[in-house]
């Protein structure tokens, strides 16, 4: 019953690779099928049938994406005491450095040359502190230690936002240490709650 | 899979409407899945038209929830090409889809008592 794919069926079947590996290694011949029957039934693939075509794979693409990523995310291994304590002392150290080096700012006369607005050293330090924190939680395996960490992260992130306006250069470490840290901690946060959920579905 | 009939239908609600149309599809009858993308905008007219990537994705979930398995055997081997595959209805997917159905004809019926729809003509 095979035959050999037309021009419009080899064009699918390129397109087929916006979904995922597994997805289409399952159900790629039979997409190609019902696209190749839908074709036939439409008696050739004008403009119309190719909208349809497009639109459907912009839709199902992403959410078979998505549902992807959220399958592997709940089969990763669930963050350990050892992790806990390892991002735990990461902010402690992160959060510190970050709070001195506010101070260090202030003090050597950063803000009075006009090289970074106060409120933004202030708000360095503040966030610094909070890092801290966190770490400190995480350390103590308080029940605070999630909202504490997401927040100073997500916070971290809208400082670096509110700095880079203002001052568009910015090292390497310090990048690490306010982009970085903060996603890393985020996504930590976010496995954690994953298996939680996986556990108690 | 054991325990899969004490689930609860009522938890698999709201379904979508995609996911809806591929479980009414089913009823009563095994189909592939150009079957049951040709059902449904049969059924509805065209209202409904079901794209293979909306199709295929709605159907890896349904086999997932148990709410629709793979039909074993094939209505006619000789005619059809061997890649397709054929897809039953569960008895968790009827109940699914009848407590669907019961929550869509409630919300019609409230419609109706809203006046927003007048009852059909006997």
């Amino acid at each position: 019953m095979n035959r050999p794919a037309s021009a419009d069926e080899r064009v699918y079947e390129l397109l087929l690779h916006l979904y995922p590996d597994r997805f289409r290694a399952e159900y790629g011949a039979e997409l190609s099928l019902a696209f190749r029957d839908a074709r036939r039934d439409a008696g050739g693939a004008d403009i119309r049938f190719w909208t349809g075509i497009v639109l459907d794979l912009a839709r199902s693409a992403p959410a078979e994406r998505v549902s992807t990523l959220c399958a592997y995310r709940d089969h990763l291994s669930p963050p350990t005491e050892t992790h806990m304590k390892t991002m735990g002392i990461l902010a402690v150290l992160i959060g510190a450095l970050q709070a001195v080096n506010a101070i260090v700012e202030l003090s050597a006369g950063g803000v009075r040359d006009g090289a970074l607005p106060l409120s933004v050293v202030l708000l360095a330090l503040v966030l610094g502190a909070l890092l801290l924190a966190a770490g400190v939680a995480m350390l103590g395996r308080s029940r605070r230690a999630a909202p504490l960490a997401q927040l100073s992260a997500v916070a971290w992130l809208g400082l670096v936002v509110l700095v880079r306006t203002v001052h568009p250069w910015m090292s390497i470490a310090s990048t690490i240490l306010a982009v970085v840290f903060p996603l890393a901690l985020l996504i930590f946060f976010q496995l954690g709650r994953g298996r939680r959920a996986a556990g108690t579905a | 899979m054991a325990g899969r009939e004490e689930r609860d239908p009522d938890a698999e609600l709201p379904l979508t409407p995609a996911t809806f149309q591929i479980l009414l599809a089913l009823v009563g009858e095994d189909r592939h899945g150009y079957a049951i993308m040709r059902e449904v905008a049969e059924r509805t007219a065209d209202a409904v038209r079901l794209g293979p990537g909306t199709l295929y994705g709605s159907l890896k979930r349904l086999l997932e929830g148990g709410l629709v398995e793979e039909a074993g055997e094939r209505p006619d081997e000789a005619l059809d090409d061997e890649r397709r595959r054929y897809y039953r209805i569960t008895k968790f997917g009827y109940a699914v889809a009848r407590a669907e159905a019961r929550r869509l004809e409630a919300m019609v019926s409230e419609a109706r008592r809203k006046k927003l729809l007048r009852p059909r003509p006997a």
